[in-house]
């Protein structure tokens, strides 16, 4: 993937994150139940997308790279 | 031995080691202003990735994260939710001011901001603006270093002196080291507090329920308000959706423009460093989740804390650990206050000289440096007299810099991505933004949808900083373009020399 694509991507993750985790975009997995790894729903839902923030950073840096070192 | 002095005398060692590392660190660069605030570029990633998470993770994670957890619920979830959503802006803008840093010279953000910007008073007011923002969050580490001390010991060592010994420790080193110090030294403290963290986050509900899941299965069924958002407020009430979320984005907007953070762009050796200290820094978010979870397992212990700050020192000891472990649980807590309070100390000090005394008076490279520490002692003098007397939370503290920081936001971005801001267009904004701050900060009632300050006085920045803009005469072409398109500036320079 082109480097610009990619943070094209990444940039829309990231306003994906700020909407499922501030009102409204948050409310449909605003629960308790079912726990995930022990952790209330909201609670791993949160985690969950922290994590995956970093894999797209991690993704983002990778295509950056390789079209750096290609020219 | 009774089990207090057994803890202090671990925590005697963990300080001693500290200060040893920070004094020898300090010892390996040169003496200059380059050498005392930008470590003489020289951090590599491992040293950039801790002072960065080390830096963020304070005592207001260690000690306040707990207590909004154990006393209001899933509210505590905003802080896990905006870290990395504050730095992925980072990811480009860290290596930009990094790249001008090099070749312009600058050590600290307002030396970028004005250096687009040319003006003394700006550069003053966003010196003054700083060290505002920089006061209450000192104190906020000072205080985590006091309820510690005084918590684990019994009370045999007060909360004025558990402050003072640590913040002396820091002193010193920060007086000799400078941001090397700071730096080494938070790599050891982040590995502490690190590993003291996913320790006693997992051993203390398996200790006391049987699990993580068991422990959240009883809190469901008594106290269910506490598992969903947006969790309650310090009066027990519920929380407002529209203060939940915008407490999520007023600290992910602040978060990167912090001037202490901001300035370590310059300590770095390159820009991959940089970058790569982004990537890696949502696993140190992630461990935020056992810290939380010493808080939640306070929700049903039957004996309270004497205040909500104090859930983490008091569950530990409550569960009978041995003392080797209070006392390594204390080391920790200090280490996320001090490595801290040591990079605020050391910038606040370094930002009032750099930007608030030598644009008006000519200093020798000596001069500067010995005024440099001595304002590490003012402000940290300054600080911990407010620690002594003040009586808000930890989080609470943290939020209201935040107000004045987010003001940091507009002149940062316009200053690195819009060509036609000018230099009264941003003075005009910085001021409305941080009047705006203010009086929402004093007016909480009049504030739309409960929304937080820092972003209602971000929101009249911006649109002040465009509207004057655009009113008033736009800068020369070639000196914006050095600021906004470094890459292609320099480019375009290497064509002519060939040519």
């Amino acid at each position: 993937m082109r480097a610009r694509t990619a943070r094209r991507l990444a940039i829309a993750f990231f306003a994906l994150y700020a909407l499922v985790l501030t009102y409204p975009g948050v409310l449909p997995f605003n629960r308790i139940r079912p726990l995930v790894f022990g952790l209330p729903f909201i609670m791993f839902w949160v985690a969950l997308w922290v994590a995956l923030a970093g894999v797209t950073l991690w993704l983002t840096h990778l295509a950056a790279r390789r079209e750096r070192r290609g020219r | 031995m009774e089990r207090w002095q057994v803890v202090t005398v671990v925590v005697a060692g963990y300080l001693l080691l500290t200060l040893l590392i920070g004094l020898f660190a300090g010892r390996r660069v040169s003496a200059s202003v380059a050498g005392y605030v930008a470590a003489d570029r020289q951090f590599g990633l491992l040293a950039q990735y801790f002072v960065t998470g080390a830096m963020i993770f304070s005592a207001f994670a260690f000690l306040g994260g707990p207590g909004w957890a154990y006393a209001q619920g899933a509210a505590v979830f905003y802080i896990l939710s905006y870290g990395v959503l504050g730095i992925a802006p980072w990811y480009v803008l860290g290596p930009k001011a990094g790249r001008l840093g090099r070749r312009l010279g600058f050590v600290t953000q307002a030396q970028l901001v004005a250096g687009r910007f040319p003006s003394r008073s700006l550069s003053l007011l966003l010196a003054l603006l700083s060290v505002a923002a920089f006061v209450p969050y000192i104190m906020l580490q000072m205080s985590g270093a006091g309820i510690v001390f005084r918590a684990v010991t019994d009370g045999h060592v007060p909360f004025w002196l558990g402050a003072a010994v640590s913040y002396l420790v820091v002193l010193v080193y920060v007086l000799f080291g400078g941001v090397a110090a700071v730096g080494w030294t938070n790599v050891f403290q982040g590995i502490i507090m690190m590993s003291v963290a996913w320790g006693l986050g997992l051993y203390i509900p398996i200790h006391l329920y049987g699990g993580v899941g068991a422990m959240f299965e009883r809190i469901a069924d008594a106290r269910p308000e506490l598992l969903t958002l947006p969790g309650l407020n310090a009066g027990g009430e519920p929380w407002s959706w529209g203060a939940y979320s915008s407490a999520i984005l007023a600290s992910a907007l602040g978060f990167t423009l912090w001037p202490h953070l901001f300035m370590k762009s310059y300590t770095s050796r390159d820009d991959d460093t940089l970058r790569r200290t982004v990537i890696l820094f949502p696993t140190f978010q992630l461990f935020l989740i056992p810290i939380f979870l010493v808080g939640f397992a306070g929700v049903l212990y039957p004996s309270p804390p004497e205040a909500p700050d104090f859930i983490m020192p008091h569950m530990i000891l409550q569960t009978g650990l041995p003392a080797l472990v209070v006392g390594l649980f204390c080391a920790g807590a200090l280490s996320a206050s001090m490595s801290t309070g040591d990079a605020l100390m050391h910038a606040a000090a370094s930002i009032a000289v750099e930007d608030g005394v030598r644009p008006y008076v000519r200093l020798t490279d000596a001069q500067q440096r010995l005024l440099m520490r001595a304002l590490v002692v003012v402000v940290g003098a300054v600080a911990y007299y407010f620690a002594i007397v003040q009586k808000q939370t930890l989080v609470f503290l943290l939020l209201t810099a935040y107000g004045l920081v987010d003001q940091l936001a507009p002149p940062v971005y316009a200053a690195l991505f819009w060509k036609r801001a000018t230099t009264p267009g941003v003075l005009a904004g910085l001021a409305a933004g941080i009047g705006a701050d203010l009086f929402f900060f004093w007016q909480r009632d009049l504030r739309p949808f409960d929304l937080h300050e820092g972003i209602l006085g971000a929101l009249a920045n911006t649109l002040v900083l465009v509207v004057v803009s655009l009113f008033t005469a736009p800068q020369p072409e070639a000196h914006a373009t050095v600021y906004v398109e470094p890459e292609e500036e320099a480019a375009g320079a290497t064509v002519e020399a060939v040519a």
